[in-house]
């Protein structure tokens, strides 16, 4: 054999060994760094929405239950379209998922500026940008993180990407409230459209090679049917509930709750400046620290957290350094919940189906924010204070605490399918 | 990555996000510190 054909052989040799094998793993700096400013885009866009309130509801003269109800809608629709997002982003790549997610955000935002009906309101407000949520927020791309970053690394990963999350939050309520005061609200809800699009050229950077045909050990069903089958499973989606109930409640009803004790507007603003601050510290905290403890123990550490912080904030005379405390304490601990839980659904499940159980997870989540915002209102009005909600939320705390000492973090046993 | 550069990286973080916290009670204080910046050049 002359030594050019042996050369080819060999080569066609490798090249059929490389197509037998998993493909190669993005790198982590850009997987880490395209999905950081993806979720920084989609979840800070997001958060500012109650700044719209006013001007939108005195400019359409509607009601302020025609754009809370959109808002309800598109909590509910963001849930509910996680899984489906999830299950499509794992079986045919998430940057298509992602494409889908910026372009119905920016049509969203744009609808939402030229709404003129409430229904048209909640049709983008509510329906669009819930769907497009589901498609550029942490299930996604947690999804290609599980699967690129190398599980020794991955709940710092995702702590890190969360804290970017949490940063876009953090830096777009004063961004948001400046473009609403110079530009107008429907010009500033223009430019969150074209911003919203800047989601398209960084989803090349969280393009994953196909998959073999091989390499896919379980249908979306079985995967799902699996997760639910499994107690650990359920435990966390409880847990995920309570945090949804607790972090919407705070956030929605504390200015309320704070006015109604005689407190400024000013303690409010510091004290959503605070959780705001705090919560990229504690995110990315918590991160660091699932690399090196249980992450069970860290999940209801964090509930029961939670629940003292609230005891505390409620049983002592409210002042507004008391306010300052709690908001910093509740800012800590505010979204440091989704890299430890999204982390043990991957230890548990591996990353193949990551996004979609992500979502189911996610889901369970937002049932529990549609909650706390609503029965915060609701036992508002029948009671005539919060109290009982803020009992509510220090139960719910302490179940949550509980509820996630039984998850086992070890990956599940699947049953090897004997050689022919 | 390099103590020193890591350092930087927590120092920058650091001011950015004392820069957005302070942007919460002065709303110009980002477009001021813009505009001072480029007056530099």
């Amino acid at each position: 054999m002359s030594i050019g054909r042996r050369a080819r052989v060999r080569l066609a040799t490798v090249a059929a060994m490389r197509s037998d094998q998993a493909p190669a793993p993005l790198s982590m700096t850009q997987v880490l760094l395209c999905g950081a400013m993806v979720v920084t885009l989609s979840m800070g866009i997001r958060h500012g929405f109650g700044l719209w309130l006013a001007p939108i509801t005195m400019d359409r003269g509607w009601t302020r239950e025609t754009f809370a109800f959109a808002i309800a809608v598109q909590n509910i629709a963001w849930g509910l379209a996680g899984p489906v997002a999830g299950m499509v982003a794992d079986r045919w790549g998430a940057w298509r998922v992602l494409i889908v997610g910026a372009l119905l955000y920016a049509g969203g935002l744009v609808a939402m500026a030229l709404a003129t009906s409430g229904l048209g309101f909640t049709g983008s407000a509510g329906l669009l940008i819930g769907i497009a949520q589901s498609g550029t927020t942490y299930a996604v791309v947690y999804g290609v993180i599980g699967r690129n970053v190398a599980a020794e690394k991955r709940s710092w990963a995702m702590g890190a990407t969360a804290a970017a999350g949490s940063f876009g939050q953090f830096l777009m309520v004063p961004v948001e409230s400046w473009l609403i005061g110079h530009w107008g609200w429907q010009n500033a809800l223009f430019v969150l459209g074209t911003l919203a699009l800047a989601i398209l050229p960084l989803t090349f950077g969280l393009k994953e090679p196909a998959r073999p045909a091989h390499a896919v050990q379980q249908s979306a069903g079985q995967a799902a049917r699996e997760a639910f089958g499994h107690g650990s499973f359920r435990w966390l989606m409880a847990g995920y509930f309570v945090c949804g109930f607790q972090v919407v409640f705070i956030g929605i009803h504390l200015p309320s709750y704070l006015k109604d004790k005689g407190l400024g507007p000013e303690v409010a603003t510091t004290a959503l400046a605070l959780i705001g601050l705090f919560n990229v510290i504690g995110t990315y905290t918590v991160g660091v620290l699932g690399q090196r403890l249980a992450k069970r123990h860290i999940l209801s550490a964090i509930y029961a957290l939670r629940a003292l912080a609230i005891v505390v904030f409620i049983s002592v005379p409210l002042t507004p350094l008391g306010v300052y405390v709690f908001a910093s304490v509740m800012g800590l601990l505010w979204l440091s919940t989704v890299p430890p839980t999204n982390a043990v659904v991957a230890q548990i499940f591996g990353v193949q189906y990551l996004s979609m159980l992500g979502g189911f997870v996610f889901f369970s989540h937002q049932v529990g924010s549609f909650l706390g915002v609503w029965l915060g209102g609701k036992l508002y009005d029948a009671t005539g204070s919060y109290t009982v909600v803020w009992w509510l939320a220090v139960a719910l705390g302490v179940f949550a605490a509980i509820v996630n000492q039984p998850v086992r973090e070890s990956p599940i046993a699947r049953p090897v399918p004997a050689a022919a | 990555m390099p103590r020193a550069t890591r350092a930087l990286v927590w120092a920058a973080a650091a001011v950015v996000l004392a820069t957005v916290f302070a942007w919460y009670f002065d709303p110009h204080l980002v477009v001021d510190l813009a505009t001072r910046l480029a007056a530099c050049f």
